[in-house]
């Protein structure tokens, strides 16, 4: 997994690219750090350059999405594709967060 | 929750090397023809209080010995009478008994030649004549230490394989056996087959079938997200509910929304189980099902053809999300038709370059496969091998697998 957080217009956006698996647990610490420490009114992560996401790696998406419930912030996921789309349909993740194409 | 005390927290690893090892009792064999030499090792080593010292006057000797009591050991003189210490080093380097044994080699030749002759011939370390009381004793040191921690690797090693080999089984024992599943044709008619390959480390997949009554029977499919040992132990602890909640079998949607409840405060944050849960009526030929987020079951309807049409598994994973509801959904069960259940690893291989099977994939193997009219067992047994097949070469070894086929025969010899 790559990372890449900047902030615009009042929103943190994450960027995450690669493959997101059991593997990155560790980095996603930073995400997750990332999310819990933002002065931005909303939070968006970016899976655009996504390819591949595991078991863990959804795990770590609803953990980013429950950091951020937590601090009452909008989240959301947005450009999914491929395997890493059919995995949060599957999942029903939409019935819970907010997932823009 | 702090994000340390979910799934990806830091695992606590003890460190062999902390851990004391009294060296003294070690036993080490001093192999040099002269007495003198020999004599002069044995005062170096008793002094750091080497207390298992034997001696042997050349090679053959030397072997002799090795051949009784495996040292710890070995002190080699290089020039000896009837066997030499190159053709020791060689010979115990052959064996696998002494493989690994450290050898540390005295000699008076040191020229490179030499020195290069005996590490190629498997010398672990070498001392120059005349011995040196302190450089002895430093190496001795060394290679006890390092021998014992490798034999204490060794063995935890060994211990830890035998116990997942031993955990693998009991999973294995959750299975329906081929007996288990003949009873449920004879008492429900319908046909089971069941094909479970746990991965060579422990997994997170399991599945089951529970009777209800003489009409009615529920069984499931269940993956605990990650691997190895905390998955595999999930699905003990997911086999333990599921027996103590038979009340709940005839409902799917409830059962996985007290069971959603169940893990969400047991599992770690953002752990989870997917899972389908159905139950079957073969009195209305009727299958109802609740699903979280496992791969699309695929269903056959004799009088649609061969054809396999996938059906929904939509739903959130399991332990996720507390008070989550999960639909109960139903599919027409009448005579003929077939439901196909399947762990993720059956669809994720690959079929070519950055190419997996995917559900499609299946949905289109299955309809193939069966437009050739076998049996069940044998249409099952296609899906397997071309699972195999694409498995050869690949060097990742496979996650679980579960392959699950219902038909429903309607013919109940056993009816009463």
């Amino acid at each position: 997994m790559q990372t890449n957080i900047r902030t615009d217009n009042n929103e943190l956006q994450i960027v995450l690219s690669d493959r997101l698996t059991f593997e990155d647990h560790e980095a996603f610490r930073d995400v997750i750090m990332a999310i819990k420490k933002n002065e931005q009114a909303t939070c968006s992560i970016d899976l655009a350059s996504l390819t591949a996401i595991d078991s863990a790696g959804l795990g770590m998406l609803m953990i980013a999405f429950e950091t951020s419930e937590k601090v009452n912030k909008p989240f959301k996921i947005k450009r999914a594709n491929g395997q890493v789309k059919r995995l949060l349909e599957i999942s029903e993740f939409e019935k819970v967060m907010t997932i823009e194409n | 929750m702090s994000l340390a005390n979910d799934t990806f927290g830091p695992s606590a690893v003890s460190g062999f090397a902390s851990d004391h090892v009294d060296l003294t009792e070690a036993k080490i064999l001093v192999v040099d023809d002269s007495p003198l030499i020999r004599e002069l090792i044995g005062a170096c080593l008793a002094a750091d209080d080497y207390k298992n010292i034997s001696y042997a006057g050349d090679g053959i000797e030397a072997l002799e010995h090795i051949e009784k009591d495996m040292p710890d050991l070995i002190i080699l003189d290089l020039e000896m009478p009837r066997m030499d210490g190159f053709e020791v080093c060689r010979r115990l380097r052959e064996d696998p008994k002494t493989i690994n044994i450290p050898i540390l080699i005295q000699s008076g030749r040191d020229t490179a030649a030499d020195i290069t002759r005996a590490f190629d011939y498997g010398a672990s370390d070498m001392v120059v004549k005349p011995v040196k009381k302190f450089e002895i004793l430093a190496r001795t040191k060394v290679h006890l230490q390092k021998r014992i921690l490798l034999q204490k690797l060794i063995s935890y090693h060994n211990r830890v394989a035998n116990e997942l080999e031993q955990a693998k089984r009991l999973q294995l024992d959750i299975c329906p056996s081929p007996d288990d599943l003949e009873r449920y044709r004879e008492d429900y008619g319908v046909d089971i087959c069941w094909h479970y390959e746990p991965s060579s480390e422990l997994g997170g997949d399991m599945g089951g079938v529970f009777p209800i009554s003489k009409t009615k029977f529920a069984f499931f499919i269940a993956d605990f997200s990650g691997h190895g040992v905390a998955a595999a132990l999930n699905t003990f602890r997911l086999q333990t509910w599921l027996k103590a909640a038979s009340d709940l079998y005839e409902a799917p949607g409830t059962l996985l929304a007290e069971l959603n409840n169940f893990l969400n405060q047991n599992l770690p944050r953002g752990s989870y189980a997917t899972m389908l849960f159905a139950v079957l009526d073969l009195k209305t030929e009727m299958l109802t099902y609740a699903a979280a987020g496992c791969q699309p079951p695929l269903v056959q309807h004799p009088e649609k053809g061969t054809d396999f049409n996938p059906v929904t598994s939509r739903g959130m994973p399991l332990g996720l999300r507390a008070n989550w509801t999960y639909d109960s959904r139903h599919v027409p069960f009448a005579k003929g038709a077939k439901f196909l259940l399947y762990s993720d690893a059956l669809v994720e291989v690959p079929t070519g370059p950055d190419q997996m099977l995917g559900d499609d994939g299946l949905q289109q193997e299955a309809s193939q496969v069966w437009s050739e009219g076998p049996s069940l067992r044998g249409g099952m047994n296609s899906l397997i091998e071309n699972y195999n097949k694409r498995l050869d070469g690949l060097t990742e070894s496979p996650d679980d697998l579960t392959v699950i086929l219902l038909e429903n025969t309607n013919e109940r010899p056993k009816a009463k």
